[in-house]
């Protein structure tokens, strides 16, 4: 029978181990990003508004402007702006609600992908635009970028500030 | 090619994010200082604070409390307060640092700090550690009563 390991003796502990426990936020490219989309079952969501944000962009870039397309490009596109603010209000309330370890950096995956897809859901907003069709009509004519520079804007402020509150003691 | 002039919108969500940023950048705090972290773990507040010889000798003489026997007024300090409901705890703890390499500092199985005033004001751990530049990554294994506790952290030493 072997004795159980002494959990005061810290030998095992190693950089990596500290490094998983620590409480600093994880920055875009430390996240393991294919360890996340591919091993962890749970996390494959993550891919999820990517690529549904890629299909977006392409249908509206090709398909924009032809009416049977409307509803469909509507229902993705909620669904991709849906998914982003779900990941960040998931990755927001656990950042702040779990102390450290593993749960911080799933917290931060779930930040940074969800804001990821929001701008993505920006990017698909102003290539329909560009479109001019639906939900993007009050964007002029030769305006839409601006609506873009705004979107992207009041997203930068508000992962800004996001991030900012929750790296603030 | 000449850009239009940007509609009320444009501006309207520049003004929006000025006032969101400007405020929240405009707050320092210690949480910014890497040589002062502070950690929730369960209901204990750990606080690591990295500092010169000099800096903690004078801060234990204004707290008028004695520096322990065998302080070396060379070697710069990392102490450690553990708090449970803003009143410092006195429990078993050990420490480990390690390199970016991973390569231990001090014993490889942990360091036992020296508690300083256990009784007095501003009870804390305390080490002393010289580290060259580099990045540490310090582990602070506790007892509570909710168990044994770790905390973690990243240390950069410039």
């Amino acid at each position: 029978m072997s004795t159980p390991p002494d959990p005061w003796d810290l030998s095992e502990v190693d950089a990596h181990t500290i490094q998983q426990f620590t409480h600093q936020p994880l920055g875009w490219q430390d996240i393991p990003w294919a360890e996340h989309l591919s091993h962890h079952w749970h996390n494959r969501w993550v891919s999820f508004p990517i690529v549904l944000a890629v299909v977006l962009v392409v249908i509206s870039g090709r398909y924009g402007r032809q009416p049977a397309f409307h509803s469909l490009l509507r229902g993705l596109w909620l669904a991709l702006l849906g998914t982003g603010w779900l990941a960040v209000a998931l990755g927001e309330w656990q950042y702040r609600h779990f102390d450290a370890g593993q749960w911080s950096n799933v917290a931060q995956v779930h930040r940074w992908g969800g804001y990821f897809s929001l701008s993505l859901g920006t990017l698909a907003y102003g290539v329909w635009g560009r479109r001019q069709t639906w939900p993007a009509q009050h964007l002029a004519y030769g305006r839409w970028w601006w609506g873009f520079v705004s979107w992207c804007a009041l997203l930068f402020g508000v992962g800004l500030l996001g991030g900012l509150l929750s790296s603030a003691h | 090619m000449h850009l239009p002039i940007p509609p009320a919108s444009f501006w309207s969500a520049m003004l929006l994010t000025g006032l969101l940023v400007l405020p929240v950048s405009a707050h320092g705090g210690h949480s910014k200082d890497p040589y002062h972290q502070h950690q929730q773990v369960k209901q204990t507040e750990v606080t690591l604070q990295y500092q010169r010889a000099a800096a903690y000798a004078q801060e234990q003489k204004k707290a008028k409390v004695p520096l322990p026997a065998n302080f070396h007024a060379q070697q710069p300090v990392l102490k450690v307060v553990l708090q449970r409901e803003h009143k410092g705890i006195q429990t078993r703890i050990k420490i480990k640092v390690t390199d970016a390499q991973g390569k231990a500092v001090g014993s490889a199985a942990g360091i036992t700090p020296t508690l300083v005033s256990p009784s007095g004001a501003d009870p804390h751990y305390m080490l002393q550690l010289p580290l060259s530049k580099g990045r540490y990554f310090i582990m602070v294994q506790f007892m509570t009563p909710e168990g044994l506790q770790r905390a973690a952290f990243s240390l950069p030493v410039s």
